[in-house]
């Protein structure tokens, strides 16, 4: 029992990887380019989006097909997309129109016709964004929270005031913050507030840093002279 | 008549030396420790992080002065008074201060509001207005005593609050312009007579109007809007046509980049009948007749622009950007409408001033903490000046220019 349990198993997994055959493609983003923009794929094949930028989002959009923009996907991020249907696809950047792409999807003899389409999706493949210079993983670096608190202070503070008590953007000391609860926070600094001049600030921080940046404002920022 | 004798023509001649050496000695002698000079190559450097501001000589690239107290600065702009002697800085904890720029000295600073954004002064020099966040309004003062002429509150946003107010400037006529952020409106104040403040309201000018400018003849008031694409325009020749708007397609379809900073539209960037504006959530600077307000073209950039300002003369406007790509300054041919320089001042390249006649612009950079001092014609970096978290940039000749 003990060899066939192994044995069936690795037979099974052959199976199944022969009758789906899926292959995933790799196509960059980078200065704002698609790379490569054309590419050839066979029908069931997925193709993944890696964005390369060191600060710049993207978004990939078959507009044509009449679907919405998806969602912007920052460095490190991808976005997958499968194609179970022979055909042209051309793509473009939503926020960047010049940048355009296209999908040929063929018919593949020997692969099953349809599999079922997947969902598109959008994954972080590192937590810790390009920007980001701490590596260790369990601990922000004393450096980087100065990086942190500086921007804060400086970029947040260009619309909530450099002592965070408001500007053009609402008050950022501990007894208006506190009425969000952190996770509300977390998403504010990390999505934005549509209809607002919120801006997302993802790019920016990973989520270790948001969630140690909104406990910081929890708390209070004390103010150093410099 | 007599002619004068040669003796006598010596003497009036000596007469004449010994008067003009006292005039001169007359001249270099200082009031106190004050400078006795001209103002017309001073200036005004604001260091947003220590509440203090820099008198410099643009003629010599050198500091004269640093002014302490200012309160917070992180968001700050200057007026000066008519004779160019007194800076008035508007700071972010509503704080108002009148310095002496001859002297560096603290003439005066009251406390007027909670949180504040800019101000102006009035054409004839008497009256300094100040924009508030907090409490939502415009609050105006005698520029001689800072005392108290006039509050004008903003409409209501709720039970609380009145809505933010922005774009404030002076126009001819006396007037003060602004916009009201929270409840899309512009308010034209006319201060004929100071003790009753005329008030014409113009609203559903579009969504969040988030700063405004004046056109450099006074006649055009023109304010940015964020909730929504477009700008809108009042002609204060006649204001009875009302407020209309302007590039409302711009926009249309493309997506908006996340906004990381607000665009400033202080000053206006025209040369000949273009003008030269930010676009909000684009890396663009739109080109615009100024003629029929028709957008012409659009100028793809390195970020979304903060400041988009002509050099004086108008041969060229120049660019900086929003965090992330804030370390960046574009120069635009504004015959050509192609970028002809980028130049990389640093991180933090906050605002950029030309002196009077545009020879040199003066650049601050925050995180370098220095202000760099370029030629016009050659972008050749002349100097360097340290300076503590610079931002504003404010030289004397906004003096005599309406709408700064």
């Amino acid at each position: 029992m003990k060899v066939i349990l192994p044995l069936l198993f690795f037979i099974m997994m052959n199976i199944a990887t022969t009758t789906l055959a899926k292959t995933t493609h790799d196509i960059d983003i980078k200065k704002f380019k698609f790379s490569p923009a054309k590419i050839t794929i066979d029908v069931g094949d997925t193709i993944r989006w890696t964005n390369k930028e060191k600060r710049q989002y993207h978004s990939v959009w078959f507009e044509q097909l009449g679907e919405p923009e998806p969602q912007y996907f920052f460095p490190n991020e991808f976005y997958e997309r499968s194609f179970d249907k022979a055909g042209d696809f051309p793509y473009r950047c939503g926020p960047h129109p010049k940048m355009t792409g296209i999908v040929h999807v063929q018919q593949a003899g020997k692969k099953q016709p349809s599999v079922p389409k997947t969902k598109s999706v959008i994954k972080v493949e590192d937590s810790s964004t390009a920007i980001t210079t701490n590596k260790t993983s369990s601990e922000i670096s004393q450096k980087r929270r100065e990086e942190i608190l500086y921007l804060l202070k400086h970029d947040c503070g260009s619309c909530h005031g450099m002592t965070l008590k408001g500007g053009l953007g609402p008050s950022l000391t501990p007894d208006s913050i506190n009425k969000m609860s952190t996770e509300q926070i977390v998403a504010t600094i990390t999505y934005g507030r549509p209809g607002t001049p919120m801006p997302p600030w993802k790019p920016f921080f990973n989520e270790k840093e948001t969630l140690w940046l909104a406990q910081q404002l929890q708390k209070g920022i004390e103010d150093k002279k410099e | 008549m007599k002619r004068p004798t040669l003796k006598q023509t010596v003497l009036s001649l000596a007469a004449l030396l010994l008067s003009s050496l006292l005039f001169t000695t007359s001249i270099q002698a200082k009031e106190g420790s004050c400078n006795v000079r001209g103002t017309g190559d001073l200036g005004l450097i604001i260091e947003r992080a220590t509440g203090s501001a820099q008198v410099v000589n643009t003629s010599t690239h050198k500091s004269l002065f640093r002014v302490k107290g200012l309160g917070d600065l992180s968001h700050a702009s200057v007026v000066y008074s008519r004779d160019a002697r007194y800076a008035y800085v508007f700071g972010r904890d509503g704080g108002l201060s009148k310095i002496d720029i001859l002297c560096g000295t603290l003439v005066k600073r009251i406390v007027q509001g909670g949180n504040s954004i800019g101000g102006a002064i009035s054409q004839d020099g008497s009256l300094i207005a100040v924009s508030n966040y907090e409490p939502g309004g415009v609050k105006i003062f005698a520029s001689g005593d800072l005392s108290l002429v006039a509050d004008i509150p903003a409409s209501k946003v709720d039970d609380k609050k009145n809505s933010k107010t922005v774009g404030l400037v002076d126009t001819p006529g006396q007037n003060f312009v602004f916009s009201l952020y929270d409840t899309g409106e512009t308010w034209v104040v006319n201060m004929s007579d100071p003790t009753k403040p005329n008030i014409t309201r113009y609203k559903k000018i579009g969504k969040q109007p988030y700063d405004g400018l004046v056109t450099p003849d006074g006649r055009h008031y023109i304010a940015g809007l964020f909730g929504e694409d477009g700008m809108a325009i009042l002609d204060l020749w006649h204001p009875e046509k009302g407020m209309r708007r302007i590039m409302d397609h711009y926009g249309r379809g493309e997506k908006k980049l996340p906004v990381y900073k607000m665009p400033h539209l202080e000053g206006w960037a025209i040369a000949g009948d273009r003008a030269f504006l930010p676009a909000v959530g684009h890396h663009e600077v739109l080109v615009v007749n100024s003629k029929d307000w028709k957008q012409q073209a659009h100028i793809k950039v390195h970020g979304q622009p903060i400041f988009v300002i002509a050099r004086p003369d108008g041969r060229y406007v120049w660019v900086n950007f929003a965090f992330p790509n804030n370390d960046t300054v574009q120069v635009i041919d504004t015959e050509t409408l192609k970028i002809v320089k980028t130049l990389t001042p640093g991180k933090g390249t906050l605002h950029m001033e030309f002196t009077p006649r545009g020879e040199a612009v003066w650049i601050s950079v925050r995180d370098k903490d220095e202000v760099q001092i370029y030629n016009t014609e050659t972008f050749e970096k002349k100097a360097t000046l340290p300076v503590t978290k610079p931002s504003g940039i404010f030289f004397t000749s906004r003096a005599h220019t309406t709408g700064l």
